[in-house]
């Protein structure tokens, strides 16, 4: 292999820096992203979790140029194999969505159109493939459809999504986004709506994927066990601002941030026996006008000291891969 | 507070005409099947399976959302629904459902306002303390009453759910039928979530039926847990014993495939394979042994019923985990 | 990629409206629609000369200072007869598409959300107006009733009403399976709210486009009729009526028909315009949005 391919082998597949996004609303600017910058090196799975409502689907949206720039300003920069994402025109985006990203949403209904039959949905996908029969496109349509585990899939095409179970739906959505063997899938909670064993077998599907074609993923999901089981890389989002990145196995096993440990700290899996009181972070998340300054997390967090309700605290290396946002973690 | 009795759910799946063509003389599925279950006021009963076993169906068919063939449902000592009889009204009255899909159960053009409002007007709330109740309702569920005019699609995923959990909230319901409510939510608020249930549950003595993919919540939130496959319960029993002592291979399978934590206890093996049934195709005798790694001859014969394939215990199994 | 695109339409058109405006195209057509009602509704009050104002002694007057439009065979002032015109066109398309759209949006309504039998004998009934030539049913209504604006209306609204019904059926049959509307039901609320506050808001949006781009069709067929003599009966001024009048005298005066045919044309170019415009505002699968 020359050195050239190397490098491109190598060379980050997407690579977000400094993005920030902010909603216009009546009352102003409504920020969701607060200038994180991640990247998403070639075959990796990198996993994303956080508070829901801490921007982890507008982080997405926003790196995939989903979110158009009248309701929100978008500040940064995303790249997608080394080209400018955030100034490309919606017909180049367009042609790099669903070929080479490939994306899984959070809500799989909305995602889906209600008047078209799951056939013309799958079908209408592959549109890309000119040369190819219609009847070609329905055997990897049902092909698809029975990789993902949804049975009898010949005689399903002709049925409507609201046919269709919750979990059923999310399966449907993922065998679309799997169909054009995109380089890079992005999958919002994809798995939630899944039995376990359901959900083994999508891991076991999305690992497949990522061994044999070299795909990355970037992957949401609020279960922890799920995000331990698939990923190489996590990233701790809390209130719009990443506050811990790093390996999966120091993420879970040497955590640094504050809110980091308290999140790990609330997976019921943990927990020993029934309770009648689960554990849970208390105080709120800061509302999107009134971010104080210093540390994001300092209303909850009980280390926070008065240089936290001063500086915002810089994501600084913990240790190899591994970094944190917080003024009391130990640096290198 | 609520008894199912036999439930059944037919769908149709393709025309009368077309089935004609085809050559199919049952052109249906039972999405449910014979499902008996009964929940007391106060108390929780987890509806675990997997996807497509029917959970979200029955919870409709309760509410009288989605026809029933067969059974009956009984509600605060009455039978409202039964063959022939349909006064699933008086249930839909005295309950309120939450739905899979967060942002899509909540109307699009209406603002968060409206749609709490909604709930409070069709429960004759005076107009004059809709406002203060919208309100309390919202920090009851933990979300900053600027949310008021914002649109479904103007919130996450997890600020939809909240959203439905204070609209049904708002019904002051006697049942609730809660389906995934915690999908989508990170751990945190899950636990705010559960926790805030528990004290509903404990104020006004609501019966809960809790639908979950989410085996650890099932397992620690409900009283009595239900394992549904392909349109059937088949395993029944107090939450802790389903859990701990799995006595069906399906259920047995499903806690030991629970995803733990830790990235250094991954799971390298995939111990329940194949593929589910289709409801069209429902398997000759156990529905379950087309995957059962313990199924016999005996399995593909006869159809193993809850209470009676074992005396005495309620599983749908002729070689239970435990009695083997 | 389909699955983005076909995102459910929930437009944010406050960002959108300055961002509308800015198109040359788009002001152009607000002008012209602008101008058409402006004179629909105060065009006789400006004109210089009575529509019925005779001239004996100038018929076919080239346009000059005093008949800017030239006059007719009968000396009336051109220029005043297509003013008023405007006035017959405007009524006449407002009346006819109001009632059009409303019939159509309760028919379809029933369709989409009523039951199946219902759905089907509505559109039994629909396709055979639909498939019904409008000349035929105007000269059916005329040789019965005679001919009056009121006619004209009808028949315009009856063969212009399946469209709308059509396309508020399909939509109300795609969001009565959404979950919200499940929910709705699940809290007793009835038939007719549901209705009214989930389902209407959520597919009345394309009636919009349609309507701006149906009103120069309106207009059109109001001209055609007149120009056959089945429509507004004189001595009103149709811009039909003048294009007919126009093409009989045509060796006398050639500014009959351009008086008649360029407002006809202006109008039909401004609401189609409008209509297109509106369109790719509306339009959920021309828009990118957040998931
Ligand atoms: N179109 C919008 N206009 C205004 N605010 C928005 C809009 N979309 C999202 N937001 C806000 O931005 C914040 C981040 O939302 P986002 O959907 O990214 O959260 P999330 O991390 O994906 O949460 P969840 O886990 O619940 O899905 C939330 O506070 C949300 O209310
Ligand atoms: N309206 C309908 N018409 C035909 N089939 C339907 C309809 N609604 C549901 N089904 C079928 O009934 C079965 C049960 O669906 P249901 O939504 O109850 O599953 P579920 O247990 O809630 O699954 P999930 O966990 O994925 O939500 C599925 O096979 C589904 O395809
Ligand atoms: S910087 Fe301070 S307030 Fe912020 S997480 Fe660290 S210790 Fe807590
Ligand atoms: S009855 Fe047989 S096939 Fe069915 S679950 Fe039990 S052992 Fe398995
Ligand atoms: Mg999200
Ligand atoms: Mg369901």
């Amino acid at each position: 292999m020359s050195s050239k391919m190397e490098m491109e082998k190598n060379a980050p597949v997407l690579e977000i820096n400094n993005l920030s996004v902010g909603f216009n609303g009546a009352r102003g600017q409504a920020i969701a992203v607060k200038d994180v910058s991640l990247t998403v090196p070639p075959g990796k799975v990198v996993g994303i979790v956080g508070e829901s409502g801490s921007g982890k689907t507008t982080l997405i949206s926003a790196a995939l140029g989903l979110i158009s720039r009248q309701t929100a300003e978008i500040t940064g920069k995303v790249k997608f194999e080394g080209r400018d994402i955030l100034n490309m025109s919606e017909r180049e985006l367009r042609a790099i969505r669903g070929t080479d990203i490939a994306m899984i949403f959070q809500d799989p209904m909305t995602a889906l159109n209600p008047s078209m039959s799951i056939g013309t949905l799958m079908t209408d996908i592959q549109y890309r493939d000119r040369g190819v029969s219609m009847t070609e496109k329905r055997r990897k349509a049902v092909e698809m459809l029975r990789h993902v585990g949804i049975p009898d899939p010949e005689s399903r095409l002709t049925q409507y999504p609201h046919e269709f179970s919750g979990g059923m739906r999310q399966r449907i959505c993922i065998a679309m986004a799997l169909l054009g063997q995109p380089r890079l899938l992005i999958a919002d909670e994809p798995t939630t709506a899944l039995d376990v064993t359901m959900e083994a077998q999508i891991i076991h599907l999305l690992r497949k994927l990522q061994r044999d074609f070299h795909t990355s993923i970037v992957f949401v999901s609020h279960n922890l066990g799920i995000i331990a089981e698939i990923c190489d890389y996590v990233a701790v989002l809390y209130a719009g601002c990443l506050v811990e990145q790093g390996e999966v196995d120091h993420i879970f096993h040497n955590p640094q941030h504050p809110y980091t440990k308290a999140l790990l700290a609330c997976d019921p899996a943990l927990l020993p026996e029934q309770v009648t009181d689960f554990p849970a972070i208390p105080g709120e998340v800061p509302g999107p006008f009134d971010r104080p300054t210093g540390c994001i997390f300092q209303a909850r967090c009980n280390l926070a000291a008065d240089i936290c309700r001063q500086v915002s605290p810089p994501l600084r290396p913990v240790e190899a891969n591994h970094a944190a946002a917080c003024h009391m973690a130990k640096g290198i | 507070m609520l008894q199912v009795k036999d439930l059944r759910v037919r769908f149709r799946t393709m025309g009368g005409l077309k089935a004609l063509v085809k050559g199919k003389s049952d052109p249906f599925i039972d999405a449910v099947l014979n499902v008996s279950l009964s929940i007391a006021p106060g108390t929780t009963l987890g509806l675990v399976g997997e996807s497509g076993s029917g959970k979200s169906t029955l919870g409709r068919a309760i509410m009288g959302l989605t026809k029933t063939t067969a059974g009956t449902v009984t509600f605060d000592g009455q039978t409202l629904i039964a063959p022939g009889l349909d006064r699933s009204q008086e249930i839909r009255a005295h309950s309120a459902m939450m739905f899979q899909d967060p942002i899509s159960s909540l109307s699009p053009r209406l603002r968060v306002r409206s749609l709490i409002a909604e709930a409070l007007k069709i429960r004759n709330w005076p107009a004059s303390k809709i406002d203060a109740e919208i309100d309390r309702l919202l920090s009851t569920v933990g979300l900053p009453a600027s949310l008021r005019s914002r649109y479904p699609h103007q919130l996450s995923g997890g600020q939809a759910r909240r959203v439905g959990v204070a609209r049904a909230l708002a019904l002051q319901p006697k049942l609730i039928i809660a389906d995934e409510p915690t999908a989508g939510l990170d751990v945190s608020v899950q636990g705010e979530l559960l926790n805030l249930l528990h004290r509903v549950q404990k104020d006004t003595g609501c019966a809960l039926l809790f639908i979950t993919h989410n085996l650890s919540v099932a397992q620690h939130f409900c009283d009595e847990l239900a394992i549904m496959y392909l349109g059937r319960i088949v395993e029944i029993g107090s939450a802790d014993d389903v859990a701990r002592h799995a006595q069906h291979p399906y259920a047995h399978g499903l806690f030991s495939a629970q995803p733990y934590p830790d990235p250094r206890r991954r799971r390298t093996d995939i111990q329940l394979t194949g593929e589910v049934p289709s409801l069209a195709q429902r398997p000759e005798g156990c529905d379950f042994h087309t995957r059962c790694p313990k199924a016999q001859p005996r399995c593909s014969r006869e159809v193993p019923l809850l209470g009676q394939a074992v005396p005495g215990a309620d599983v749908a199994c002729f070689y239970p985990e435990t009695a083997a | 990629m389909a699955v983005e695109q076909s995102q459910s339409t929930r437009p944010q058109l406050t960002a959108r409206i300055p961002e509308f405006f800015k198109d040359p195209v788009t002001i152009f057509a607000c002008c012209i629609v602008f101008a058409f009602f402006f004179l629909g509704f105060f065009g006789e009050y400006l004109a210089p000369y009575k529509i019925t104002a005779l001239d004996m002694t100038h018929r076919f007057g080239a346009p000059s200072l005093a008949h800017w439009l030239g006059t007719d065979n009968l000396g009336r002032d051109t220029f005043s007869r297509v003013l008023a015109g405007t006035r017959v066109a405007l009524t006449v398309s407002i009346l006819a598409i109001g009632a059009s759209v409303s019939c159509g949006i309760v028919l379809g309504l029933l369709a989409g959300y009523g039951p199946r039998w219902l759905d089907n004998l509505l559109m039994l009934l629909l396709d055979s107006i639909y498939s019904f030539p409008y000349i035929m049913l105007a000269l059916a209504a005329i040789t019965l009733f005679g001919s009056s604006q009121f006619i004209v209306v009808l028949v315009v609204a009856i063969t212009t009403m399946p469209t709308y019904a059509r396309l508020i059926r399909t939509s109300t049959l795609s969001v009565r399976n959404h979950e919200y509307i499940l929910a709705a039901r699940s809290m007793n609320i009835g038939h007719l709210q549901i209705v009214l506050r989930h389902i209407l808001p959520n597919v009345i949006g394309p009636v919009f486009i349609l309507v701006s781009m149906d009103i120069p069709v309106v207009i059109t067929v109001e001209a055609a009729l007149s120009f056959l003599g089945l429509g507004v009966p004189p001595p009103a001024p149709s811009w039909g009526r003048m294009l007919n009048d126009g093409y009989t005298l045509i060796r006398q005066t050639p500014w009959l028909v351009i008086a008649g045919g360029i407002p006809l044309m202006l109008t039909t170019l401004g609401f189609t315009l409008l209509g297109e415009k509106l369109r790719d505002v509306l339009d959920p699968k021309l828009q990118v949005r957040r998931a």
